[in-house]
């Protein structure tokens, strides 16, 4: 999530760019943006004429961009999902029609965030659509008939049809869509790709394929916060996997370590770190202090949706194994509520 | 001034009356230091505030070793356990816990302060504690206005003045810390020390805050007296001084309004009206542009009103109304409710005193504008409804002051609440009376109940998403407790499991589970088919203890499944279920020794079992006594811990000495049977209250007696001890007859015959331990004969026990096929003292009991005949004892098989076993002596003589079967076809064949015939396929 300075700055930008509003403008992450026509586009680079010099901007840096003249309907859906407001994305971008948007960066990014959006809500369980169809309408926007193939946009749908096709049980399948995102050429592309197949596998039970890849992410060379972010969830998928293969104190180490060092304000990675720590105990027979880990990131790092519904399935487990069925049912209420799309709602 | 104020209202700006302003002042009081809130503490909060206060514990109890937790946190945990405590408490609705927990918050609490008192929050535990207190001190009150019983209602308020006594003096330490705090800082502090300042500044608002705690605790401690009472107006007055003190000293602060405003109602209490108003006035006066003033403004008008009235100023409560206005939303608020109202009142009043013919006028308007209040104040649920409602009666306007009808769940539970109060109420009333009285308060009682159970139906069906589980928690509880009091047990056993199972972390749910508990095992109780209640009682017992392991309530579900698992003789279950009830739990005493009991009893069955009917090993069989000891002494050992010599440790002691008695551990018995403290016969001979119980002495004197002369032989070497040891036998013989010789003799002679018996159980428990059996036999020989051959003192009782006691011996020292010379020496002797008492009877027919009594001892002898081989004695001593009643069954069993026995050197006589032997004169076919077929006929048929057909029956066929054997040829044959055919044919009817206890005779007979026919011995299987077949 970005920091309200963050977000704040990217309101003053706004504005500048609607004043200036004749100019296709690149924002890069970390970096001053680049104003100029967009005159290439790939899935790894994009080149920008800037008047008098073209630069090539590497897909990684990016932040994203927006376009002279877009509508004001895809802008606004950018910023929603930008906050995780996805069904309102959603809205917005439904009073566009395609048919009548000319430039084809404008149709394909409309394209890419409406699956964007879909996929966000499938994978939190938050909205009425599952894994399964939004796999499909991501799948559609990679089919090259759609004309998408050169959208600086596809190492991410790649990374999300991953994702999704992980949570629909498709090791095989994400394992394909993970390897075209891994031909993202900077690092935490590269890494990303890694760290969603190691998850798929985890996801899948496969502890032995996914232990070498949280590994290879965790000991990655490079530093910078995105870097750092990739290696700790690394290290809380190796901790998993350790402890799925039975190396339960190996594993408790690891999480403790990423706790101690996560950021506070950084919930996804608490509750991550948290569910994880759950999880090991969950393996090692101790369903108390499981509770006691997933009850963290129940009542205080919920804010991540997908951590949050996993936290209530599993202490919904969990309070049925220590015979406290009001409690279980209070969890499964909640999961039922909050995220009824969710997997771990439809477990 | 206003700035001023200002300034003072933080922490202040919401504070109202009575029990909130002590939760106000506490919570900033109380309130985590700022800067220390880490992840650890937020959370607990969490936990604590989703009611998870089992798992905050839990947080807390690991946090101790938790690398996540940091230092400054661990530190906390102590402080933290007992605030979770607290909060845990305050959210029970459970007297009994709240309280406990409560208290053992204060525990908690001081030993936190004694080992961190450098912590910084040890400077609040003292407040923590002062809370406590002034919660359980507002408990008793509430307790005490609650009941209709005198004496119980003075034990709470008395009870409730020790708490706020604690609660002042825990405060007061509080205040005084504080004051320590002030005086170590520098009395001028330089500006730039912004840490030191903001230090003292702290320290000075918690000083006044602790002021005003104290202040308000005094106040309600006053409230704890009866009003008017000298204790009343004493506690009264110190708390109307102590908060003008304050509002002296902080008069140009919100605080010091505050004060103010309590002290008037302190003086208003102390029915000082004038001094009150001056009070008031001085809130009253006040610009109310400021909130928190304006809130205190409206509780002076609404008290300044209530003085006037008092004052009969009734002109002046009118107009004091005028004196603030309410604002939208603002209406309906306690204080202008109560504004209202006493405008209402003092309205009324005023027009009373007017002369109406004078002021006609003045007097409609005043009394039309009570009525438009009170009728405002009626229509609103709170303090002043009902007083409204009598004002308007008063001023001739009827208003329905029956409730309506509940329109939603929380109006029904209210409207069930009231009943349920009603009922209990009722219930309270007519215990205390009696006959008419009572049938009516308890008629009231059950519609109270009625009313409850209806309410409590309604809001259930008024139920919706939005009701909260607690409350329908709350509804479920109370049906369930009304259902158990209605006796209605299955519904209040399927509601109580219901939420025990469903919703186990509701306060009320461990109750719960106990009802369904009580209530299946009265189910239990009134069934005649007890298998499915049996069943239930134990799943609700086994529910209870899996999830409230350590909670009392659980503790009699462990006594539940102990007991239950004794009635079937499962003895390991009981064990286990025996270990698992808490160490500190005060019924493991009684059950560790009723299951030593049964373990016991279990091994002396087993000790007893043929060696062919699988008999467990010896070190089998010395691990199960082991463990019976160990059991019973450690129920002994706990049961003493009490400290008080009940019954159940008298009864424990004895058991344990009955115990080593029959294993042969006398000096150990006696052990038991002298202890100075518990000792039985020493309980016994001081007529201790524990001992008085039925059979208790009879029990005692049995076990005493056996073991002092069980132990003679261990005494062998030390002559003075053992005449000593002789001598207390004999006292004790001389304490039976004393205790059970007078009025009746047959329960004596009984007593004397069990003693015998249990002695042949004890000569058999030593099994092939013929040394000390010799030693045991000799020593009770010599104490017998001491007693039989004395010249006085001998009863028909006491020779009876001599004689049996030699009897028993006999039997111990028996052999299967013939008597040994020990046994015959001792039946010898039992014969000799059967013929002495005979004799003696028939020279004085005054010294036996009775007819009866002298039959039983003609049997004994004619069976000491039979021990011994003198089986024509025997037979002319059972034709005697059968000469006047032939319906004797025991001695028509004991002849024929004295018949039988003479069969074996006298083949005939298996004819006169089955056919009947010497004949009645004058009536042809008959004999005194019936036979086995005689008897078999007359048995059959009879469940109630099951036993001695099947013997009778059994013995007829083994009779024509040995009879056979002395035969040959085709004589030999056909009786052996005959017992064939007549154990067939019993086979056929009686397809059973008697069970467990003859079926394997049968079957062992039946294979002797086969073999002597030269078939094959298949025994019954051969007839097993007929009767299928048939």
């Amino acid at each position: 999530m970005k920091s309200l300075l963050t977000i704040a700055m990217l309101s003053v930008a706004m504005l500048a760019t609607s004043i200036a509003s004749a100019a296709d403008v690149v924002r890069r992450i970390g970096q001053s943006d680049f104003r100029g026509d967009i005159v290439s586009m790939s899935p790894l680079v994009v080149g920008i004429d800037t008047k008098p010099v073209k630069e090539d901007v590497s897909v990684g840096d990016i932040d994203y961009i927006t376009y002279d003249n877009e509508p004001a309907a895809l802008s606004n859906a950018r910023d929603k999902i930008d906050n995780g407001q996805y069904e309102a994305a959603l809205e917005q971008l439904g009073t566009l029609d395609i048919g009548t948007i000319s430039r084809p960066e404008i149709v394909q990014d409309v394209k890419f965030y409406y699956a964007k959006a879909q996929a966000k809500m499938a994978l939190s369980g938050s909205g009425d659509v599952d894994v399964r169809t939004a796999g499909r309408n991501m799948a559609t926007f990679l089919d090259p008939k759609e004309g998408n193939t050169g959208s600086y946009h596809v190492i991410e749908a790649n990374l999300l049809l991953g994702e999704l096709v992980a949570a629909g049980g498709s090791v095989d399948n994400a394992k394909r869509y993970f390897g075209e995102a891994a031909k993202a050429n900077w690092p935490t592309g590269k890494l990303e790709a890694i760290l969603g197949l190691a998850q798929a596998y985890q996801r899948a039970n496969q502890w032995d394929q996914a232990l070498p890849l949280y590994r290879q992410v965790a000991d990655a060379a490079g530093s910078g916060p995105q870097i750092e972010r990739l290696k700790l969830a690394a290290q809380l998928g190796l901790a998993a996997s350790l402890a799925g293969t039975g190396k339960l104190e190996e594993g408790l180490e690891i999480v403790k370590k990423v706790i101690l060092t996560a950021e506070k304000g950084d919930y996804a990675l608490h509750g991550r770190a948290y569910n994880t720590l759950g999880a090991a105990y969950q393996a090692a027979q101790q369903p108390k202090d499981a509770l006691l880990a997933y009850l963290h990131t129940d009542v205080l790092y919920f804010q991540d949706a997908e951590h949050h519904a996993e936290s209530l399935a599993n202490l919904a487990q969990l309070w049925a194994q220590v015979n406290n069925p009001q409690r279980q049912r209070d969890a499964e209420a909640r999961l039922q509520r909050m995220y009824p799309k969710s997997r771990w709602a439809n477990k | 001034m206003h700035q001023t104020i200002a300034r003072s209202l933080t922490g202040l700006a919401t504070l109202r009356v009575g029990g909130t302003l002590l939760a106000v002042l506490l919570a900033f009081l109380l309130a985590r230091p700022v800067g220390a809130v880490e992840e650890s503490a937020a959370f607990l909060d969490a936990l604590r505030e989703r009611q998870l206060f089992d798992y905050a514990e839990l947080y807390l109890e690991k946090a101790k070793d938790n690398d996540l937790v940091d230092d400054e946190f661990k530190q906390s945990i102590p402080y933290e356990l007992a605030a979770t405590k607290v909060a845990a408490a305050n959210a029970s609705s459970n007297q009994g816990e709240r309280e406990t927990k409560l208290l053992e918050a204060v525990t908690d609490f001081q030993a936190f302060k004694k080992a961190q008192p450098k912590h910084p929050r040890a400077n609040t535990v003292d407040l923590q504690i002062g809370n406590i207190y002034v919660m359980l001190g507002k408990t008793r009150v509430l307790q005490a206005e609650r009941t209709s019983d005198a004496t119980e209602k003075s034990q709470f308020r008395t009870e409730a003045q020790k708490f706020f006594a604690d609660g002042l003096v825990a405060i007061n330490q509080a205040n005084a810390d504080i004051t320590a705090g002030l005086k170590e800082l520098p009395e001028v502090i330089p500006p730039a020390n912004r840490k030191l300042i903001q230090r003292r500044e702290d320290l000075r608002r918690e000083y006044l805050q602790t002021e005003l705690l104290l202040a308000a605790v005094k106040r309600e401690r006053a409230l704890a007296f009866e009003a008017g009472s000298e204790d009343f107006t004493k506690a009264m007055t110190e708390a109307s001084d102590a908060y003008e003190k304050l509002f002296v000293d902080h008069r140009r602060r919100l605080a010091g309004l505050f004060a103010r405003l309590q002290q008037g109602r302190c003086l208003l209490d102390l029915k000082k009206p004038d001094d009150a108003m001056r009070c008031f006035y001085e809130l009253i006066d006040q610009d109310e542009s400021e909130e928190a003033v304006r809130n205190l403004k409206a509780q002076a008008v609404r008290y300044a009103m209530e003085a006037s009235i008092l004052l009969k100023e009734f002109n002046e409560a009118t107009l004091l109304a005028d004196q603030i206005q309410p604002r939208r939303g603002e209406g309906n608020t306690p204080d202008f409710i109560a504004i209202k109202f006493f405008k209402a009142k003092a309205s009324k009043l005023l027009a009373d005193s007017l002369d109406p013919a004078k002021n006609k006028a003045e007097v409609g308007k005043l009394t039309s504008q009570a009525k438009d209040l009170a009728t405002d104040v009626s229509r609103v649920q709170g303090e002043f409804r009902s007083d409204a409602i009598k004002l308007l009666s008063e001023l001739g306007k009827q208003v329905d002051d029956s409730p309506r009808e509940p329109t939603n769940f929380a109006e029904a539970l209210a409207r069930a609440t009231t009943a349920r109060s009603g009922w209990l109420a009722a219930k309270a009333d007519a215990a205390q009376k009696t006959g008419d009285e009572q049938t009516a308060a308890l008629e009231l009682a059950n519609k109270s109940r009625d009313d409850a159970f209806g309410f409590y139906r309604m809001a259930l069906t008024m139920a919706d998403d939005e009701t909260p589980q607690g409350s329908l928690n709350e509804v479920h509880y109370f049906m369930c407790y009304l259902y158990w009091d209605e006796q209605n047990y299955p519904n209040a056993a399927i509601l109580g499991n219901y939420l025990a199972r469903n919703f186990p972390e509701f306060s009320g749910s461990k109750s719960a589970a106990t009802i369904a508990m009580a209530s299946w095992l009265k189910m239990y109780s009134e069934a005649a088919d007890k298998a499915f209640e049996s069943e239930q009682v134990k799943e609700a017992a086994r529910f209870m203890v899996k999830q409230w392991p350590n909670e009392p309530e659980a503790q009699d579900a462990y006594v539940t499944l102990v007991n239950f698992a004794l009635v079937e003789g499962d003895s390991d279950t009981a064990l286990d279920y025996l270990q698992q009830l808490p160490e500190s739990s005060p019924k493991r005493g009684d059950l560790a020794i009723k299951l030593g009991q049964s373990l016991w009893s279990n091994y002396l069955k087993e000790v007893r079992k043929d060696e062919a009917a699988g008999r467990l090993s010896d070190e089998e069989l010395t691990a199960m006594e082991t463990r019976a000891r160990e059991v019973l002494e450690s129920g002994v050992t706990r049961a003493q811990s009490g400290g008080e010599v009940d019954r159940t440790v008298a009864n424990a002691v004895l058991a344990l000495a009955q115990l080593y008695a029959d294993s042969s551990q006398p000096a150990a018995a006696i052990r038991w049977l002298e202890d100075d403290k518990v000792g039985a016969l020493t309980l016994v001979n001081s007529d201790h209250a524990a001992a008085k119980h039925e059979p208790y002495a009879e029990e005692t004197f049995k076990v005493a007696l056996r073991s002092y002369v069980s132990v003679l032989p261990e005494l062998a070497g030390e002559p003075a001890q053992a005449e000593a040891t002789t001598k207390k036998a004999e006292a004790v013989m001389n304490q039976l007859e004393k205790t059970f010789g007078k009025g009746d003799a047959e329960r004596l002679t009984r007593i004397y015959i069990s003693m015998g018996k249990n002695l042949e159980d004890q000569m058999e428990l030593l099994g092939g331990d013929t040394a000390k059996k010799v030693a045991l036999g000799q020593a009770f020989q010599n104490f017998l004969s001491r007693i039989g051959e004395r010249a006085e003192g001998n009863t028909f009782q006491s020779l009876t026990w001599v004689a049996e006691t030699f009897y028993s011996l006999g039997q111990s020292f028996n052999t299967p096929d013939a008597p040994s010379g020990q046994a015959k020496s001792y039946f010898r002797k039992a014969a000799d003292n059967y013929e002495r008492i005979l004799t003696r009877a028939a020279a004085d027919s005054a010294w036996a009991p009775d007819d009866r009594s002298l039959m039983g001892i003609r049997m004994r002898l004619a069976n000491c005949y039979r021990e011994m081989g003198e089986l024509d004695k025997a037979t002319n001593s059972f034709v005697e004892i059968l000469k006047p009643k032939q319906g004797n069954l025991t001695a028509q069993l004991d002849a024929a098989m004295v018949l039988q026995e003479r069969g074996k050197t006298d083949p005939d006589f298996y004819r006169h076993a089955i056919g009947g032997f010497h004949d009645i004169p004058g009536k042809p076919g008959t004999h005194y002596i019936w036979g086995w077929s005689k008897i078999g006929k007359l048995t059959a048929g009879n469940a109630k003589f099951a036993k001695y057909f099947h013997q009778a029956a059994l013995n007829g066929i083994v009779c024509r079967y040995e009879l056979a054997l002395t035969l040959s040829g085709d004589s030999k044959r056909e009786l052996l076809d005959v017992a064939k055919r007549t154990l067939e044919n019993q086979h056929r009817r009686f397809p059973e064949m008697g069970g467990d206890e003859w079926k394997p005779k049968y079957d062992s007979l039946l294979k002797n015939i086969q073999r002597a026919l030269g078939e094959q011995p298949a025994g019954l299987k051969a007839l097993e396929g007929n009767v299928a077949s048939n």
